[in-house]
């Protein structure tokens, strides 16, 4: 008999309680019932056990997310209904971007790029392989969406815990959802990717400030990080982040050693997105600030968007241009009654007596992009016009305004707090929404002065394309030519563009080596739109002229065919 | 009641490391070995692109592991046991409780030993602690002698025979161990006073199928030098991280040599520890976790000295690396047995978790003399090694995990209170190049001298570090004045923090 049948038989010291009496072998040893579970098992269910917990200990919750949930969904719908989930420039690069990581020459991460911050297009891969996701846009647009579902929790948490009222905290995501923010969430942009990620970082933050947990402030680490890699804004919001947590740390009474190691676990997470972008940058592009100066760079394009502009029309330099810009920015995006009610909530924020390091922290947070983008329009890092701040100036990214509605909708729902404000400034809410909804979305507006702008591909050309094709490969710069390529729906393994490198360079050269088609785009230099590689090698080349004929011309571009 | 088959099969074959390698095993390595030679004899490049690849795969594949399970203890962490539920517990309902405490040539220690065990908060009559001692270590006798601790301690004088280990000393003490639980200290260790009745009330508390509790380890002298810096802010992230997420998910757990709380009747069902394996700690973690059993881990400290000489750090580690070896040998001598008891998932954590910790060790200089190498000189001949997938992947493991694995050990510094060590994490890979040397001479060892001890010298270190601890101050991570403690309670005595807001520094979880 082994030791372990006598231990089952009780042969064994027990560990009951009772000082005497018959002794009782550990119920493991007799019981199959006492073994454990198997690993990973119990997991999901104390998941979905914690999030049931979550909404049934907090109606205001359910009802947020309940807003949010039907709003994102209804709007997404109606948008795409209306046609206008890809009618942003920027988001057929997107979806673009993030399909050639998939499908084409050389598919792979590397496709990712080395301009934008990668994590929106990452967001969208789970999806973007679908066609049909991909052609309709869907697949960027449920990143958005999901996105806006959850910065309404982080908003409606944020506002609860710093006001212990709920139902501020559904004003606030009421306040949130304006009809320019269900335009981003409908569409495959990293607006509402950003918005999470800096509430994110807002509702860790301000829970590490209250709640004292290590955790939390990792998990504020780690939205910055995620906010770094998804604009470039976020840059500016770790540097602030890191900041406000130094000097709260400090006021707190920490010691010089405690303030630091606080620091580099925050320093650490939050910047190791900016490190990974560089290293990305040197591995695949050889330039570790290959985004900030390489020919399709933010340096570039801003140069160009500047050039076009009138000396008049242009922020840099100009302080007060700056402020009125992002000013008439912030009124499109958001309306007048959600601006004024931001201004009296913040007026109520500092005469109030309710004032506490963390909701300093919160609101400083929240308003970093009205101080951020006017700096940035002055500086020329960002390019903003608005056809209200300046004779003769047009939309161009006017949805930066946008970055404020967080910080609007927070100090809306600071104003709602209190019985006798709570309805109506639900109601004004409601009512601002319903105005900037009549009065037409500046967003969408925005979608038709840069799509159709000179210089720039039309789904005409992309129509066209798509008409004749009949197979064979395609060199095309995708770089102003986004509108042609994504109407095409050409299979993006039959297309050589300037992400293929190697054989881009080689097709350049010498196109009928191999390609079939040959696209070139002379661009406009009224609009800022420079000429494209393959007008720059190819034009007026026997290289190009002896093989290809031209087989169409409309505006800037022609299209050549073998 | 029926017992589960793989229960009662457990006890009658446990392989011992007492033969390093088996028959089978070595004839495995042989075919390994010739099909290897096969197939560099057919394509070397290509032979080498797979090994490669392989290796990538491997260091992806651990970091992906590491890194879910540890950050899982954001959620989890040890099993704690409140102070109203220790006022509960009343002496007659205490269980006995047997302490062995293996000693050999630490008679600088046996004082302070003495004392952090008369210190032990429970009643001298349900408490049996077995001093082992070997015949011939004359001076510790002699040390003990003059002591003269009397009861509850018993002095146990072992016969100097072959393996000289730990292990083979534990087995005897077990032998004569009349508690209910048993537990193991070493010389050096300093376990809080009320850490067995934590125990007891835990074990209560738990299920039956949990045979042992790991009381948390931590240092004492974390600021002697950047070695002992780096050692504290390993065993930060090992106990307070890994390892209770490890449990969580019913993982195997590789214990932490002493301070391990046994039920004494799974103890001895299991025959007790390997005399022949120099890690018999990991070994029987992972038997338990065969045997279809759980470790949990006690949320009580036991102090310890940390290691501040190189060479003297460097014998312990290579101890330690060299019984992961034979651990992980002896338990891929049937590896269908194995997957059989373990089932996939603990399978997996067992040959990453015991496997992969020596091999990457043994390896990682090999790949960042490559690296070095291939940034220096850009050599073509390196990067035909290297296609474009492998070298992306190899770039992210090498980034993603020199990172994560570095911030661990700052949020190992800051989850016990030691925030001045936080920034020296950043020179952490000086660290594990260290660890690196210790696998070489581990590889070494494991097959010239495998049951040859390294015996780690304890009190290099001055007790004044002590005295700092029981003040709660010093070198120590005592609760921050005015402010808050470990789990975020008040400590009174300091001024009201501005605003009324301020943020625990070191509790993890909340």
């Amino acid at each position: 008999m082994s030791r372990l049948d006598r231990a089952a038989q009780g042969d064994v010291d027990s560990d009951d309680q009772q000082p005497a009496g018959p002794v009782r072998a550990p119920a493991a040893l007799t019981s199959a019932n006492a073994l454990p579970a198997g690993p990973f098992t119990a997991d999901p269910r104390s998941r979905a056990r914690r999030v049931g917990t979550l909404l049934s200990a907090d109606p205001g919750l359910t009802v947020a997310l309940a807003i949010a949930l039907v709003l994102s969904v209804a709007s997404a719908a109606y948008f795409a209904r209306a046609g206008l989930t890809t009618a942003l420039f920027d988001s057929r690069s997107r979806l673009l971007i993030a399909r050639t990581v998939v499908e084409g020459r050389h598919a792979g991460l590397a496709q990712l790029g080395g301009i934008w911050p990668p994590f929106p297009q990452v967001y969208m891969l789970p999806f973007v392989w679908n066609d049909a996701l991909y052609a309709s846009g869907i697949a960027g647009a449920i990143p958005s969406a999901a996105s806006y579902v959850l910065s309404s929790v982080f908003l409606y948490k944020l506002v609860s815990r710093l006001t212990s009222d709920r139902f501020a905290g559904v004003v606030a995501v009421v306040a949130f959802s304006g009809p320019n923010v269900l335009y981003l969430q409908s569409v495959p942009m990293s607006e509402l990717p950003f918005i999470a990620c800096f509430l994110g970082v807002a509702h860790f933050t301000v829970a590490w400030m209250l709640r004292g947990s290590l955790s939390r402030l990792v998990m504020a680490g780690v939205m910055a990080c995620l906010g770094t890699l998804t604009r470039y804004e976020g840059w500016a919001l770790v540097i602030l982040l890191i900041g406000t947590v130094a000097i709260f740390s400090w006021r707190a009474g920490h010691r010089r050693e405690e303030i630091e190691g606080i620091l580099l676990l925050l320093g650490l997470m939050a910047l190791f997105g900016i490190g990974l972008w560089v290293v990305w940058n040197r591995v695949i592009f050889g330039d570790a600030l290959y985004f900030l100066h390489s020919q399709y760079g933010t340096k570039a394009i801003n140069s160009q968007q500047l050039g076009a502009m009138t000396a008049a029309n242009r922020p840099n330099g100009n302080l007060a241009l700056s402020t009125r810009v992002f000013g008439w920015a912030v009124l499109d995006n958001l309306g007048p009654v959600a601006v004024a009610l931001g201004i009296l909530g913040l007026a109520r924020l500092a005469l109030g007596a309710r004032f506490r390091p963390a909701t300093a922290t919160a609101v400083v947070l929240l308003l970093f992009p009205i101080p951020f983008s006017i700096a940035a329009a002055f500086l020329g890092v960002e390019v903003i016009d608005d056809p209200n701040a300046s004779l003769g100036g047009q939309l161009t990214n006017i949805r930066y305004g946008l970055l404020v509605a967080p910080a609007a909708a927070f100090l809306a729902a600071w104003l709602a707090q209190g019985w006798w404000l709570r309805w109506p400034v639900l109601v004004a809410c409601v009512a601002g929404s319903v105005l900037v909804w009549t009065g037409g979305l500046v967003n969408v507006e925005d979608t038709t002065t840069v799509t159709t702008a000179p210089g720039r591909a039309t789904t005409r050309e992309g129509t066209w394309l798509h008409d004749h094709y009949g197979g064979g490969l395609v060199l095309i710069q995708r770089r102003s030519n986004e509108n042609l390529l994504f109407t095409s729906g050409l299979p993006l393994d039959r297309v050589v563009y300037e992400g293929d490198r190697d054989e881009w360079t080689a097709d350049l050269a010498d196109p009928a080596r191999e390609v079939r088609w040959v696209v070139t785009n002379a661009g406009d230099p009224s609009t800022g739109v420079p000429a494209d590689s393959a007008w720059l090698a190819l034009h007026d080349q026997p290289a190009l002229l002896d093989h290809f004929q031209l087989a169409y011309q409309d505006g800037s571009v022609q299209m050549y065919r073998r | 009641m029926p017992i589960p088959a793989r229960v009662i099969s457990l006890p009658l074959d446990r392989d011992s490391a007492r033969q390093t390698v088996s028959g089978g095993q070595v004839a495995g390595g042989i075919v390994l070995l010739l099909v290897a030679a096969g197939l560099v004899r057919l394509d070397l490049v290509g032979s080498l692109i797979g090994l490669v690849a392989a290796v990538t795969a491997g260091y992806a594949v651990l970091m992906a592991f590491k890194s879910v399970v540890t950050v899982d203890a954001l959620r989890h962490g040890p099993i704690g046991v409140a102070a109203a539920e220790l006022a509960l517990l009343e002496d007659w309902t205490l269980p006995t409780y047997t302490v062995l405490v293996p000693l050999y040539r630490e008679a600088e220690v046996l004082g302070r030993l003495l004392t952090s065990l008369r210190q032990l908060d429970y009643p001298r009559r349900k408490l049996q602690v077995i001093l082992l001692c070997e015949a011939d270590d004359t001076d510790t006798l002699a040390a003990l002698y003059e002591a003269n601790p009397g009861p509850p301690f018993e002095i146990v004088l072992v016969k100097p025979s072959h393996p000289r280990t730990k292990p083979k000393v534990c087995n005897i003490g077990l032998a004569r161990a009349r508690g209910q639980h048993v537990v193991i200290y070493d010389a050096e260790d300093r376990p809080e006073p009320d850490q067995l009745k934590k125990a007891v009330a835990a074990f209560r508390r738990l299920p039956r199928d949990v045979v042992c509790l790991q009381a948390k380890l931590e240092y004492r002298n974390p600021d002697t030098n950047l070695l002992t810096r780096f050692f504290a802010a390993e065993y930060g992230t090992f106990f307070d991280m890994l390892l209770p997420s490890l449990a969580r998910r019913g993982l195997p757990v590789p214990l932490g040599g002493t301070s391990n709380h046994f039920r004494t009747a799974a103890l001895r069902a299991l025959r007790g520890w390997d005399a022949y394996n120099v890690t018999e700690d990991l070994d029987l973690g992972m038997w338990i976790a065969r045997g279809g059993w759980r470790v949990e881990i006690l949320d009580s400290t036991t102090w310890e000295e940390a290691n501040s000489q190189l060479v003297n750090w460097v014998r312990q580690r290579s101890r330690w690396l060299k019984g992961y070896m034979q651990t992980y040998l002896v338990h891929m001598r049937s590896p269908l047995r194995l997957w059989r008891e373990l089932g996939p998932a603990r399978f997996f954590a067992f040959q990453l978790l015991v496997g992969a910790t020596p091999v990457t060790a043994v390896l990682n200089p090999a790949l960042w003399a490559l690296t070095l190498a291939y940034a220096l000189t850009g050599s073509p001949l390196i990067r035909e090694f290297f296609p474009a997938p492998v070298f992306y992947a190899g770039i992210v493991s090498m980034v993603l995990g020199n990172f994560i694995f570095a911030y661990y050990l700052v949020a190992g510094c800051l989850l016990r209170g030691n925030h001045r060590n936080a920034k020296w994490m950043l020179a952490a890979p000086l660290y594990w190049l260290l660890m690196s040397v210790a696998a070489w001479k581990a590889a070494v060892q494991v097959i010239l001298r495998p049951h040859y001890w390294e015996k780690t010298r304890h009190g290099l270190v001055g007790e004044g570090h002590r005295e700092a601890l029981d003040d709660g101050g010093g070198g120590r991570p005592g609760p921050v004045p005015g402010g808050l403690g470990r789990d975020g309670v008040p400590v009174p005595g300091g001024p009201p923090a501005a605003g009324g807001e301020r943020p625990a520094v070191t509790a993890l979880r909340g």
